[in-house]
């Protein structure tokens, strides 16, 4: 129910104007960030960082050019702090200035295959036991390989899906396709890691019958 | 089909267990420090103007310079301008400067007055000077004003010495009266007048100034700027020198020039 605030300038006119939207937090960062408050900044990076720069490393499996990809999308949002308008959410916003920033680098190397360098050891949880270790290595392989092998749109779309936490509506608009486009492309996506997850921890017996 | 439904949740567990990434610190200290900077230097609130203002400045400053340039030559080819206008009305035409006085301040006896500046020795320059000096004088000065015009239209190179040699040409055409009757030594007035050599509409100054510098060969005495008796000592030396030819051409220029010097009545 759009609820509006009215208010009477003379007995025969009556403007009503649209209550104002709240800001999310997130988004009221940046605006006090653009308004020259550098904690704001902080406290908006920090919350971000680590999802942006693992969405770029699944994105691209390569460490460097993840860290090229985020240095590239957090010094966007800084140069363009002033040009902000807190009408969609922070995450929306942050999440689009990253897909585009990885459309631009794969424009960049075209011909160099990504995942070479990605190293899953990296990844490991270093509190886990050596053998939850190595099997944590082992499926992070598995599902690294996985990704790598769906198409760059299903693979962009699950990442936001899953990584970012992007609504099906978000993901369209971030990736500028319609709402059932960006639902088939998460669902084929979905579909595909299980069938390859699947494939690799069957059993040797079951494999072979 | 709703957004749970698509979410495997198994996949999503299994997601959350290896997805274990962080952002390295080296990068955050970068992206921190550059947040920093931009907050501090605050570039885009001074730069632009700044930038702006300067561009406007230089564009303004060689603009002007460029009309500078172009307007140079005009005022160095109207100075001799003047010269060419005064120096036949001052040197033989005195005609013209008598129609010249009577325009400027036309007084009631103005008759009376010419009668009493003329010098008693000198005689009515209406009896004595041609009908066609005054054709002549439009014609030197049609001509240079055509030769100041290219000139002033053109950048090439000398152009001041090929102003000055076109107007002491023009001067000398002037002043001999070899518009109206050129001798055989000499050639023809089209071919030598400033706007012939300039004819064909493009200003080639080598060609023009190798034909002026040919045409003002030779060593003459003259100036109108001279006194009477320097230009005779300079046609004395002249003479000494052997260069009959160049001090009796001199000679007629002077006879021109100061027709009232007793030199000029001797042979």
């Amino acid at each position: 129910m759009q609820q509006t605030l009215a208010l009477r300038l003379s007995p025969v006119k009556t403007i009503a104007y649209p209550r104002a939207m709240p800001v999310c937090p997130d988004a009221q960062l940046m605006l006090d960030y653009a308004a020259g408050d550098l904690r704001a900044f902080e406290r908006l990076y920090g919350n971000h960082k680590d999802a942006l720069y693992r969405y770029a490393l699944r994105l691209c499996g390569n460490a460097a050019c993840a860290e090229d990809i985020a240095q590239e999308v957090w010094s966007k949002i800084i140069k363009n702090r002033a040009r902000y308008r807190a009408d969609a959410k922070f995450t929306t916003y942050l999440y689009r200035v990253a897909h585009n920033a990885f459309i631009d680098f794969t424009r960049r190397t075209r011909n160099q295959k990504l995942t070479d360098s990605f190293d899953p050891e990296l990844n490991a949880d270093p509190t886990s036991s050596p053998l939850a270790s190595v099997e944590s290595i082992a499926l992070s392989k598995a599902f690294q390989a996985a990704l790598g092998e769906l198409p760059p749109d299903q693979r962009d779309a699950y990442l936001l899906h899953e990584e970012a936490g992007l609504t099906i509506e978000a993901i369209a608009e971030v990736t500028s396709v319609t709402r059932e486009t960006a639902k088939s492309r998460i669902r084929y996506a979905v579909a595909k890691l299980k069938s390859a997850l699947l494939e690799s921890y069957q059993p040797d017996s079951e494999r072979s019958a | 089909m709703t957004d749970q439904d698509i979410r495997d949740k198994e996949l999503s567990e299994l997601y959350r267990r290896i997805a274990r990434g962080a952002s390295p610190r080296a990068l955050d200290a970068r992206i921190l420090a550059e947040a920093e900077t931009a907050l501090n230097s605050r570039s885009g609130n001074w730069m632009r103007p700044l930038a702006l203002a300067a561009t406007v400045i230089l564009g303004v400053g060689v603009a002007l310079r460029i009309s500078d340039d172009t307007v140079a030559p005009t005022l160095d080819a109207n100075e001799p301008a003047a010269d060419v206008v005064q120096m036949p009305l001052e040197s033989f035409s005195d005609t013209a400067r008598t129609d010249l006085d009577k325009s400027v301040a036309q007084p009631a006896n103005s008759l009376e007055r010419d009668q009493i500046q003329q010098p008693e020795n000198r005689p009515n320059q209406l009896e004595r000077e041609p009908a066609p000096e005054t054709e002549t004088q439009a014609q030197a000065q049609s001509d240079i004003e055509s030769v100041q015009k290219k000139v002033a239209g053109s950048r090439a190179p000398r152009i001041e010495d090929l102003t000055r040699k076109a107007t002491e040409q023009a001067r000398e055409r002037s002043a001999t009266g070899s518009y109206a009757e050129s001798s055989p030594n000499q050639p023809s007035p089209s071919a030598v007048t400033p706007a012939a050599v300039f004819a064909d509409g493009e200003l080639d100054t080598g060609l023009a100034l190798n034909d002026l510098e040919e045409q003002v060969a030779g060593p003459l005495c003259f100036d109108e700027m001279q006194s009477a008796d320097s230009w005779l000592a300079c046609i004395g030396s002249l003479t000494e020198s052997g260069d009959t030819e160049s001090a009796e051409r001199s000679m007629e220029m002077f006879r021109g020039a100061h027709p009232e010097h007793p030199a000029s009545k001797t042979r």
